[in-house]
Formats: structure tokens, sequence, C-alpha cells
């Protein structure tokens, strides 16, 4: 029987593959209704029959494991009160399915109506009929995006888009809180299913998180069904077709929020929060509710508005906890899902016939409508709570609960002053509905409103559930009914509750406080024409709009303010991350503030002949460093980083480390001669600009920017130093080297040593990479260039010297001592290569620096006799080819080694082999025809990098007019589009 | 040649071979001319199908190589998979996309390629050097995929700051390697972990060190604060490559930080947690807040890719607890599945509504679209509800596994965040969903076989796999980090 479960839901699938394939067909919208209308009802009598099979009442359950490992399955589950739901959602489904059907009959798309509706139906269902909370939340996410489309059926209209759109955003965001509070829920006890859930009462009231849980599912309940403050989604979602108002707004989907609440009273209730939470909220919306209704002059906005007051009344039973509060639920739910949806549909049948909703025109109809005028005033009457209505039977259980002694004194007074309140302003309500619309005399009698009743599915849609409101209370208590209200009532308190549905239980305290709202509901009846002026003239709507086009207004503000953050300017987004990095080590306490106070390093106090040395070459390189922020000439910044790199080399040279010293000094200057021939292919304009760009900061923005700065050059300094106070003193590699460097690779330098020997095959690497960067350098110089259409001069001939007038770099004149010094300069640097070349193995210096030598002294050429008359006076240097010779070096002596040794690059003493007679400290071994590899390779991509950089470079027009465009328009694209 | 560099070499031969088929791809485009590119294309695809081919030959070994410098185990394989139809979706994207908006080059698939090895390494590195080169690997290709647009100024602006920005947190990274060797001596995780178990490590400097990667691989996924370069970035280069650089940088950045924070940087947990809870909680925030405000698709979804980093960085911060740590790798795997897929239905869409010169990117543009092209806004409206996190979509089951794991972990105001900023995504997603169904328009619409066919599978996929998304969180489980 459990198997059977899925029917319900299969059948209702069913239905909306038929609306959907009656999109192609022409299909009269009356008869698609009926074919459709039969799906719910065979649902209904499935799941009729499956509750009154099911002898036991215990609930039937049916799972399918979906993510075994997440604990997520699709489960469904019936008991009384998902019955009770489920019975009322397809059997008010199938009526209003039918209703639809002569409501569009005009309409060639009713099938698209249909299926929305069948659609939202089966979400519906599923709602109640799911077995664990995910379950429910996906359908009950469902049931939202569902109204959405029925809510906003007719696109066009503006106001039901903002309407729908209203609707899904408080309903849907409050269905998201609640699937946190279902996680948590979950989590806690350990598992989705309700079995566990609703066993596990005990645990989740004592956990910690107890309010937090509570209110994220009651936010998700509240909203849902419309509690105030989150009511005011409801009134505008009354821009639905009347149909769609019917179903949703009545019987159906504000009830979820009441159903999940009545499903998980076992597991959260029974607690003062619970019970404080839901019978405050519930008797705000009851008595906001009744009161706004009363005002109100449209036909459904009146219902709308009476339906919260019920959800209200209903969310503060559950609230009590009480076997009579239960009782009274259940009774109030089946009373209200008849007479409110019955009441829905009449509206329905009055517009759709008349063309108005409005109190103010409508009256005395119920001669040309008379079933129409029956249906409304039976249930009219039930909403009012007048016997022998099943209304009546329900406003009386509620008033008993009031009096119940277990509640606190306070709620003894409240409880009944609001219920007697809301039941005489809803008895004024069915007032105006009955009396105004179908029997008073038109408001303006020459020009009624005129209508005839319908066709007759239409008024049988209304008819039954108000026969069945009628015959609850008239015909002898039906006992099928009272047992089966009393399972639902004891599946939401947990233990059994007595229902009977006997109007007439004696003269007792019940009755005389309905007295008392009948006689006031009367009294507000009739002199309806004086109050409710007044109340549409000075007391307040609650319709919070306002608020909540705040709340969405406040959103679009923030968001627009964060956006001003993306400004588009790269120097703000850098010191973003800046300062988040500031921040993340000041949380980690990973800056010690502890180091003013800390001991320094007793060697860094001693004051020996060095320390002034030292002291001076880190004052140059700082002042050299805060200089060049301050040159505005480029070629003058450059010069004093250089000094900075430099005081630097000496820093290393104190240390002492020789080696390093020279590379550090042969690379700063190689660097400068870079930069400085390349600065030398910028246009002028573009450097000026670029000046220009850099300097324009305002002197705030000048301040911000050197605090950052100063900030991060601090934290660096910083982890340095602690980094400096934690690392070993003696290096762990360095005893190795010291130790191995003779007996392995035949070295007294250390670092030459681990440079052509220990690591060989990194060096040959990074031999690689120098090159590759030459020629990538001359590659992207050269081609972008010729695709640029520059008029590059064509190659120089080497031919007679004075061809080509003699001047240094930019075309400046140099004077003839330069000349001769960089006549004398050029062998010099072979000189030294070839020694370092030669003694590097014992003696600082290597392959590197030789390389780095030559091209100084090449590129001291470039920049004394400019770039032409060096090529003419250099023919032999073809960088191309020293790279290629030098890596070809590299890898033959590498494969030597390989061959004649253990393995490649491995240590050869060719002299030693061969017994060459050779000066003492040189070593003919492989090591040095790596070294003179190295400074081939290393020569050919410095030349490379200088030739191209040193080639003077034509005006470019372009260029420049794309500079004078940006400096007309200052901001950037991106910049103006963020704004 | 030692064995175990054979060996070695077999662990990442899924790598060698797409490197040396980019490698040779680049040659072969020299020969198919300029109109033909579409060979390059897809030549590029077989040579990705064949990397995922030896992928898929070897799985469920895991190997290590080069004395540890990689590590190729299911988690890593798990992510090439991912990477690697990650490409192949951004392949069927591109063709056509370059071909009318005139920027079609060969380099482009090549770059492409080498940009995923760089990603498959950064899945594999398990050596924070390895971390370095496979992210400089990754994204120096990517740098150049940005201004491929060349010469509009938008995609060079969108170029020259992600390579500035990205050369910025590439130091950091640099730098937090350096400190993190300073504290423990080795930037081999494995020996960093034998150094934290024995104790011999300095807490400070190790602190700082994973501090600075932190926001050296923050800025690769796009959290906040280091998010700022997205937007730009995400709007500027072309739509194709978007694409899959929110998709392809973004898993491979939470590849390495997985990989570094759960294995190597629990015992800094203690400080590391309220670090990423507020980074997480800030990402979430912020993304989806800005979100609202963009008029732009390429920007809406740029800040929506910020949310979603934030999304699964939440994840992470249980990631010092033992017992949750596996679920924070499985969650996030996980959703960068759910992300990728729905990523790629929603930028096929825009790509298919993309006119020349940027034209078709705004919102209202989209207008009429569900009228007119039922079927491609069918794929929007499933790509942004799994972006929202609706069932029944892969975004859904995502975001259920992440908020599992975090509210394991016992955070429960992330978990709220998360869950509250969702709501706030839903109301742009859902803009986008409105404005296609119920606002009147004319959509021009570009009609290419490869851009439906990518926008269908995706986004079939995320409602199928989402159904039937057993097996997937079994292989997201079963990759687990394996440390040696």
């Amino acid at each position: 029987m459990n198997l059977w479960l899925i029917a319900p839901l299969s059948l209702l699938l069913i239905g909306i593959l038929l609306a959907l394939a009656a999109a192609r067909r022409k299909i009269a919208a009356v008869r698609l209704a009926w074919m459709l209308a039969v799906w719910p009802a065979a649902a209904f009598a499935c799941l009729a029959w499956l509750t009154a099979a099911n002898a036991n009442n215990s609930p039937l359950t049916l799972s399918y494991a979906w993510l075994p490992s997440l604990n997520l399955s699709f489960s469904l589950y019936l008991d009384g009160l998902s019955a009770l739901f489920a019975l009322l959602i397809t059997g008010i489904g199938s009526l209003v399915t039918i209703y639809s059907g002569y409501y569009f009959e005009k309409d060639d798309s009713s099938w698209r109506f249909q299926s929305y509706l069948l659609t939202f139906m089966a979400a519906m269902l599923g709602l109640v009929l799911a077995g664990d909370v995910i379950t429910l939340f996906i359908f009950w996410e469902g049931t939202s995006l569902t109204s959405f489309l029925l809510i906003a059926y007719k696109t066009s209209d503006e106001e039901a888009r903002r309407g729908a759109f209203k609707a899904l955003f408080i309903t849907g965001g409050g269905g998201i809180a609640m699937l946190a509070g279902l996680l948590f829920i979950g989590i806690t006890v350990g598992d989705m299913g309700y079995a566990s859930i609703l066993s596990g009462g005990d645990v989740l009231r004592n956990h910690p998180f107890y309010p937090a849980m509570l209110g994220l599912i009651a936010f998700g309940a509240f909203t849902k069904s419309a509690q105030a403050p989150a009511h005011i989604w409801l009134p505008q979602a009354m821009t639905a077709p009347t149909p769609a108002s019917a179903f949703l707004h009545s019987a159906t989907m504000v009830k979820a929020g009441v159903y999940l609440l009545a499903r998980l009273n076992p597991a959260l209730g029974f607690t003062d929060l619970w019970f404080w939470l839901l019978s405050l909220f519930g008797l705000a919306t009851m008595i906001t509710g009744a009161y706004l209704g009363f005002k109100q002059n449209d036909l459904k906005a009146l219902l709308a508005y009476s339906t919260i007051s019920q959800l209200g009344a209903l969310v503060a039973l559950i609230g009590q906890d009480t076997e009579i509060a239960f009782k009274a639920l259940v009774i109030s739910i089946l009373a209200h899902a008849l007479y409110k949806s019955a009441l829905f549909l009449t509206a329905g049948i009055v517009d759709h016939e008349t063309g108005s909703r409005d109190l103010r025109r409508l009256g005395g109809l119920a001669r040309a409508m008379p079933f129409t005028a029956t249906a409304a005033t039976i249930s009219g009457l039930s909403m009012s709570g007048l016997p022998p209505l099943f209304g009546f039977l329900a406003k009386e259980t509620q008033l008993a609960t009031s009096v119940h002694p277990g509640l606190p004194p306070i709620l003894n007074v409240l409880f009944p002053l609001v219920v007697v309140a809301a039941g005489a302003l809803l008895l004024g309500q069915g007032g105006l509905f009955v009396y105004d619309v179908f029997f008073k005399r038109p408001a303006d009698p020459k020009h009624p409103v005129r209508g005839h009743e319908p066709r007759w599915g239409m008024w049988l849609a209304p008819m039954i559930p108000a026969i069945i409101s009628l015959a609850v209370g008239v015909l002898p208590e039906p006992e099928f009914l009272a047992s089966f209200l009393a399972h639902s009532a004891a599946a939401s308190y947990g233990s059994k509750v007595k229902v009977s549905l006997a109007l007439w239980s004696g003269v007792n305290i019940p009755l005389f406080l309905s007295a008392i709202a009948v006689s006031t509901g009367s009294l507000l009846f009739i002199q309806r024409k004086r109050i409710r002026p007044v109340l549409q003239a000075f007391l307040p709507q609650f319709s919070f709009n306002h608020l909540y086009d705040a709340t969405l207004r406040g959103g679009d503000a923030l968001a627009r303010q964060f956006t001003r953050l993306q400004n588009g300017h790269l120097r703000f987004y850098l010191s973003i991350m800046l300062v988040a990095l500031g921040i993340i080590l000041w949380l980690f306490q990973a800056i010690p503030f502890d180091f003013l106070t800390m001991q320094p390093a007793s060697s860094l106090l001693s004051v020996d002949g060095l320390a002034l040395l030292r002291v001076f070459t880190l004052s140059m390189a700082g002042l050299s460093a805060f200089t060049t922020i301050f040159l505005r000439r480029d070629l003058f910044a450059i010069l004093a980083l250089s000094v900075s790199g430099l005081a630097v080399a000496v820093w290393i040279a104190l240390e002492p480390a020789p080696d390093v010293a020279l590379v550090q000094i042969v690379v700063d200057l190689l660097a400068t001669v870079i930069l400085v021939l390349s600065l030398t292919r910028l246009p002028r304009l573009q450097r000026e600009k670029a000046r220009e760009f850099t300097y324009r900061q305002s002197r705030p923005g000048l301040l911000r920017d050197g605090l950052i700065a100063l900030g991060s050059g601090l934290l660096v300094a910083l982890l340095v130093y602690i980094s400096l106070q934690t690392r070993p003193h003696e290096s762990l590699l360095a005893p190795y080297f010291a130790q191995n460097a003779k007996p392995l690779a035949g070295a007294k330098d250390i670092v030459g040593a681990i440079l052509v020997d220990f690591r060989g095959f990194d060096t040959f690497f990074e031999i690689v990479v120098f090159a590759s960067a030459g020629l990538g350098i001359h590659m992207l110089l050269h081609y972008a260039a010729r695709k640029a259409g520059d008029h590059e001069d064509p190659e120089p001939t080497p031919g007679p010297l004075k061809q080509h007038p003699v001047t240094g770099v930019a075309g400046l004149p140099t004077s003839p001592l330069l000349h001769l010094l960089a006549y004398a300069l050029l062998p010099l640097a072979f000189l030294l290569a070839v020694v370092q070349l030669m003694y590097g193995h014992d003696q600082p210096g290597d392959g590197f620096t030789a390389g780095v030598f030559i091209s100084l002294a090449i590129g001291s050429w470039y920049v004394i006799f400019g770039y032409q008359a060096t090529k003419q006076r250099l023919p032999w240097l073809r960088s191309g080819y020293l790279i290629a010779y030098g890596l070809l070096l590299a890898l033959i002596n590498g494969l030597l080694g390989a061959w004649f040794g253990s393995g490649f690059m491995a240590p050869l003493n060719y002299g030693q082999m061969l017994n060459l007679p050779l000066p003492q400290g040189f070593y003919l071994s492989n090591a040095f025809i790596f070294e003179v590899a190295i400074c081939l390779a290393v020569l050919g991509g410095a030349t490379y990098i200088l030739d191209n950089l040193g080639r003077p470079r034509e005006l470019n027009l372009e260029s420049d007019a794309l500079l004078q465009a940006i400096q007309e328009e200052p901001t950037t694209q991106m910049e103006s589009e963020t704004t | 040649m030692p064995n175990d560099l054979w060996l070695s070499i077999g662990a990442i031969l899924p790598i060698i071979v797409l490197a040396v088929w980019a490698c040779l791809l680049l040659l072969v485009d020299l020969f198919i001319p300029a109109q033909r590119k579409g060979w390059t294309a897809s030549l590029a695809a077989v040579g990705l199908l064949i990397t995922l081919a030896v992928i898929l030959s070897r799985l469920g070994q895991s190997q290590s190589g080069f004395g540890g410098m990689v590590m190729v185990d299911n988690f890593a394989n798990f992510l090439s998979i991912l990477l690697l139809a990650s490409g192949l979706a951004a392949i069927a994207l591109s063709h056509d996309y370059l071909q009318r908006t005139g920027i079609e080059r060969g380099e482009y698939y090549v770059l492409l390629l080498f940009s995923i090895s760089g990603m498959m390494l950064m899945g594999m590195a398990s050596d924070l050097i390895m971390v370095f080169l496979a992210l400089e690997l990754l994204s120096i290709p990517l740098y150049v995929l940005a201004g491929i647009a060349v010469p509009r100024l938008n995609s060079e602006e969108a170029a020259i700051k992600y390579f500035l920005l990205g050369a910025f947190a590439s130091g950091f990274l640099v730098y937090g390697t350096a400190l993190v060797y300073g504290a423990s001596g080795s930037t081999s995780i494995a020996k960093i972990v034998q150094v934290i178990q024995a104790g011999q490590h300095n807490l400070t400097l190790l602190l700082a060190g994973a501090g600075l990667i932190l926001v050296g691989l923050g800025f690769k996924v796009a959290v906040a604060p280091f998010h700022m370069w997205t937007p730009d970035v995400y709007q500027g280069a072309p739509s194709s490559v978007t694409a899959f650089m929110a998709v392809g940088a973004k898993a491979a950045g939470f590849a390495a930080l997985l990989r570094i924070f759960v294995l190597a940087f629990p015992v800094v947990s203690l400080d590391m947690t309220p670090v990423l809870w507020s980074v997480a909680a800030l990402t979430m925030i912020l993304g989806n807040f800005v979100a609202i405000a963009q008029k732009n698709i390429k920007r809406l979804l740029a800040y929506s890719s910020i949310a979603h980093a934030g999304y699964i960085l939440m994840a992470l911060t249980p990631y010092g607890q033992s017992n949750v740590s596996a679920d924070s790798v499985a969650s996030a795997l996980f959703y960068l599945v759910a992300y990728a897929l729905t990523n790629f239905a929603a930028w096929a869409v825009v790509i298919a509504l993309e006119q020349a010169d940027e034209r078709g990117l705004e919102l209202s543009d989209y207008a009429g679209l569900g009228r007119k092209q039922p079927a491609l806004a069918a794929a929007m409206t499933v790509a942004m509800l799994s972006f929202t996190g609706v069932p029944p979509t892969l975004g859904f089951v995502g975001k259920f596994f992440l908020f599992r794991t975090v509210i394991e972990g016992g955070f429960i105001g992330l978990a709220l965040i998360g869950v509250l900023t969702s709501l706030v995504s839903a109301y742009y997603y859902l803009r986008v969903v409105v404005i296609m169904y119920m606002q009147e328009g004319e959509p021009v619409v570009r009609r290419d076989g490869w851009l439906y066919a990518t926008a269908f599978v995706s986004s079939i996929g995320v409602v199928a796999l989402s159904i039937f998304a057993g097996p997937l969180i079994a292989l997201a489980s079963r990759a687990i980090l394996n440390l040696f």
C-alpha cells in the first residue's frame, strides 16, 4: 500500500502533460478543463482511499534514496495531517480546474493557465506529502516559483509582475531561510526524515541553537503564511486571475506555513519560545487582517485580508499546544478552506459576469444570479461564524481554546479579546460580501451593474464547498469526518485529540463570547456606512510597502555604493589588496609588535671598522630609493635607482660574498644601461604624458599612496626581521659545499662550483631562459615595429666609418674623450672576461659575469657612439649566432661528460687527461668549457637586448595621436561604465 | 635514466601529452590558412580528448613523482577531468565567436591548451614551488588570452590589469612560500607536514606564510577583497575567454588552496579559520550585493563568480577539523563541477546573444528571448536557477553539500550568511529570467551549432546530474587528498 503513495503525484503529472499537449490542438477551454479535472479528482479519490484503507492510522511512507551519502532522499509520508491538506488541495483543485475552464472560456491559451495551475497543485501536493525536510523544501520552492507564474499570468500587466515578484521575493526568501533551519534540524537529529525528526524533539529543544532553528523555520512559515508584517505580499498577489487566487490564497499555498508549523510541532513545540513566538505573531496578524479587510472596497482584497486574519488565528492556535487548540486547528483549517474558496470563486463569477469587483458599484445581483448568490450567502455566513454553518463551529472551538485553564493569564485576556474583535470584524466583512453585492440596491440605480448567471459548471464549483459547509452543520454529526479530523489533530499535537462536530455544546463561556462577537459584528455591519469611511480615511493601511520598497532600494543603493569601489584604478585595487593583507597578518598576530622592545642580536650592536661602512651603504641604498621617487626626469630616476643597487652590492661584498656582489654589480649596471637605452625607444610625448599622469595626484592621494607604500614596506621589513630572528644561524647547506667543492668539483670557489657543477643542470636551463629572453625581446620589438608599420632604419651596412655621424644615445653629441674611453673599455672587458673564465673556478667571477662584462662594454658603445656607428664598428657581433654557439657548446660539453665520465655534465679535467702544459691554476676542465658556453649565451642574449633597445625609433604619429586622445578624455572606458 | 624518473614522467604523462600536443599544434597552425582555423580548434579538442583518454586509462592509481613534487591522486585526476571538459566546452564556445568578432588566431587554442596544462599541474602540485610554477604556467597564457581581442581597448585594459595585479599576487605567493620555507625548512608539503608533526616549525612564520599564500591564491580564485580585478577583466576579455577563465582559474586556485591548507596547514587552523570565515563572508556579501546593480550581463556574471568563490571558500573554513576536512574537499570539488556546468550553460547563451562591438550584452537585450528562442531561454533559466541554488539543479545539490559541510563544522553564522546571500542572489538571477520571459523585445541571436550544443548539454547536465548526482558525489568524496 505504501507504494500507492506515488499515485496522486503521478496522476497530477499526467494532467500537466495533457495540459501541455493541448497547446498544439484547438480544444475548447471548457472541454479541456473537464478533461484535466479528472486527474486531481482521481488523486483525491486515491488519497481518500489510502486514508480510509489505512486502518491502524500509522503513517504511510515511501522513500527513494536520492543521494545517500548526503543523507538526501526523496520520500513521501501520509498521515492524518498530510491527508487533511492533501485532500483539500486535490478536492478544491479539481473544482478550480473546472471553474478555470469557464473563466478562460474565450481564451485560446487556457492550457497555459491550466498547466501552471496543475504544476502548482503538484508542487503543493508534494509539499504536504513530503516525507523528509529536503523533499519538503524542494516542493516548497516549487510552489513559490509556480505561484510566481500564476500571479504574473497577465505578463503584460506591470502591476501583476510587481506583485508576483514581491510574492516570490518574500516567500522564496523565507523558504531559503527555512532551508537553513531544516538543514540545521536534520543535521542535529542525524536524519532528514520526519520519523527521526518528530521523535527527536527532546534533542532539538535542548540544543543550544534551538532558538536559531526555531527562528529560521518560523521565518519561512510566517512569510509563506502571510503573517504580519510579512503579509504584505498577499493583497498584491490578488493581481492573479481569480481561480488562482481562490486556490493559492485560500485553500493551499498560504496554508503551507501553517502546515509546516503543525508538522514540526511535536519536534519544536511545547516550549515557551514557541508559544510566545507563534501566539504573538498569530494574534497580531489576526487582528491586523480583520481590521484591514473591513476597509476594503475591492472584493478580492477584502477576502485576502480576511484570509490573513484566519491564518493568524491558525498560527496562534498551533502556538498554544493544547489538545483543544489542535481540535480547533483542524476544524478551522477545513472550515476556512471550504468557505474561503467558495467566496473567492463567487467573487470571480461576479467579476467575470459584471466586470467589476468594487463594493461601491455592485448590488442587487441576487435576482440575476441566484445560484451564485446562494453559494456566496452560505459561505459568507460561514465566514461570519453564524450557526448553523461550519464556520460557527470553527469560531466556537477557537473561542473555547481561549478559556482553557492551562494558559498564562495574559493570554486568557488577550486571546479572547482578539478572537472576539476579529470575529466581529469578519462578520462585518461577511455581511459586506453577501448583502452589499447580492441584496442591497445598487449604488447607482440608473446604471446598475448588470450580470447574469454563468454556465452551470462555473457556479457549481463554489456551490459544492458551500453545501458541505452547510451540511456539516445541519446534518447529524458525520462520524467519519470527526474521526478523520481527530487523527489529523493527533498527528500534529503528538498525542490523541478528541474531536466532535456537534454544533451545540451547551451554554458556556465560548457561547457567551460568541454572542458578543455576533452582536458587535452586526452593529459594525449596520453602521458600516459611517465606520468604513472613517477607517479608510484615518487609520493606517499597514501595507508596509514603503518598508519593502526601502529594502529593495537599500539593496540597490548598497550595491551601487559597492560598485563605486570598482573604479577601474589599478592602484586602488592594489592598495585594497595590500591593506587586506595587512589586516590578515594583523589578525594572525604575525606582526611582531614586540620588536621595539626586543633585544637586538649583539652582533648588530658591536661597532667594528666595517660597521661604519655598512651604515653608509645602507643609507645610500635608502636615500637613492627615496630620491628615485622625487626625481621627475625618468633618466635621473633610473640613475638614482642604480645607485641603490650598487649600495646593496657593497653591502653584500662586506658580508663577505664577493661572488654575489660581483654579479649584483654587473647586473645592476647592465640593467641601468638597458633602461636608459629603452627610454630612447619611447616617444618623447609618451614619456612626458607618463610623468604627468604620475605626478597629477592630489595631495591627499599622494599622502594615502605614501602611507600604503610605507606600510607595505614596513610589513615586509618586519617579516624579514622575524625570519632573520628565527632562522638557524648556520646554514644547513654551507658545510656540505665547503667540504665537497674541492674533492667533487675541483673548485675552490664554492659559488662557482655550485653553479657549474652541483647545480649545473639548473644553470644550463637558466642560460636557456636568458637567451630566450633576449630572443623574445628581439621578436617582440622587431615584429611589433614591423607590424605597426614603423619606419625602421635600414640595417646599417659595414662601410666607411664616416658615413654616419657619431652621435650618442638619443642623438646627443658625445666628447672625443668618451670615445677614447670606450675604445679602451672593450679590450679591457675582454681581458677581464678571459681571466674570469680561466680562473673563475677558484676565484670570484664566472662565465655569467664574464659575459655581462663584455655586454656592458658594448652597451657603453651604444650609449657613446649611437646605434648606427656601433653596428658598423662591431660587425662581428651576431647575437643569434652567439646564443646558438653557447647553447650548443654547453650541450655538447654536458654530453661529453656522459660519454667520458659518469653522467651528463659529470666533472672532467681534459687538461689532466691529455697532459697539457697549462698555466698554474688553470684547468682545462669541462667546467671551464661550460663557463665559456655560459659566457657566449649571456653575451648573445644581452647584446640582443641592447641591440633592439638601442635602435632609435622614429616619431610614431599614431601613438602620439592616441596619447592626445587620452589626454583629452582622462577617464578610461571602464571607469565611465561603472559610474 | 633512473627508474624513478621514468615513473615520474609516467605520473605527469597527461600534462606532457597536452603540452607536447600544444607545441606541435603551434607548428601545425602555421600551415593552416587563416580562414580555416576551425582545423586548429578541432585539433586542440582532439588533444584534450587524447589527454582525457590518457587520464581515464589510469584512473584510480595514485603515484607521486619527482621526489614528491607532484602527486597524481584521485583529487588531481578529478580536477584534470573537470579542466579538460571545461577546455572542450571553451573551444566549442570559441570558434564561431572568435570568427565573427574577427579575433580568431591559431595561438588562441594553443594558449588555451598551455593554460589547461598549467591548471592540471596545479591540481597535482604537492610542493609549493610546483604550485608557483603551475600558477605561472596557467596565468601567463590567460593574460595573453584576455588581451587577444587587441586592438579593442577594453580587452587590452583587461589584459594589462590582470597581468599587473596577477604579478603582484604571484609575488605574494612566492613570498609566502619563502616564509613557509623559513618556518619549516622545506617547500614540499609532505616534508612540511613532517616538520610540523615533529613540532620543529616556527609558528609565526608559518602563519605569515599561510596568510600570504592565501592572498596569492585568493587572487586567482577571486575572493574579496582580492577580487577587484575580476569585473574589469571579465568584461574586457573576449566572452569565450571569460567563460573558461571563470571555471579554470577558479578550479585550479581552489585545488592548490585545498591541497596546501588541508594537508599542510591544519596546525594553523585556529588562526586561519577566522580569516577564512571573514573572507568567505565578505566575498559572498560583496559579490551578491554588487551583482544587483549590474546592467551588463558579463559584469553580472563576474560578480556572481566572485560570490560563488565565496561559497566554495566557505566549505574550506572548517578544513582544520579532521572529521570535516574530507567533506570540505569533496563539497568544494562537487561545487566546482556544478559551477562549471552552470557557468558554461550561461556563457553559451551570453555568447549567442553577443554582437560585434560588445553590443547585446545588456540585460535589456535579453527581453523577449523566451518567446523568440524558447530553447536558449530555457537553458539560461536553468543556469540562473542553478546559480541561485533552486532544486532540481546541480547548484542546489552543490550548495546543499557546502552548507552541510559548514554546519557540520559548526559555523552556523557563516552558513546563515551563505543562505541569506543566496536569497539576495535570487534577486538578480531571477531578474534575468523575468526579463527573458516577461518583457517584450526582439533579441538578436547568433545561430551556431556548437554554441547551442554547449548550452543544451550543460543545462541538461545541470538538471540530470542533480537527480542522479550519486556517482558524482561518490567521485568527489573519493578524491581525497593523498600525502605520499
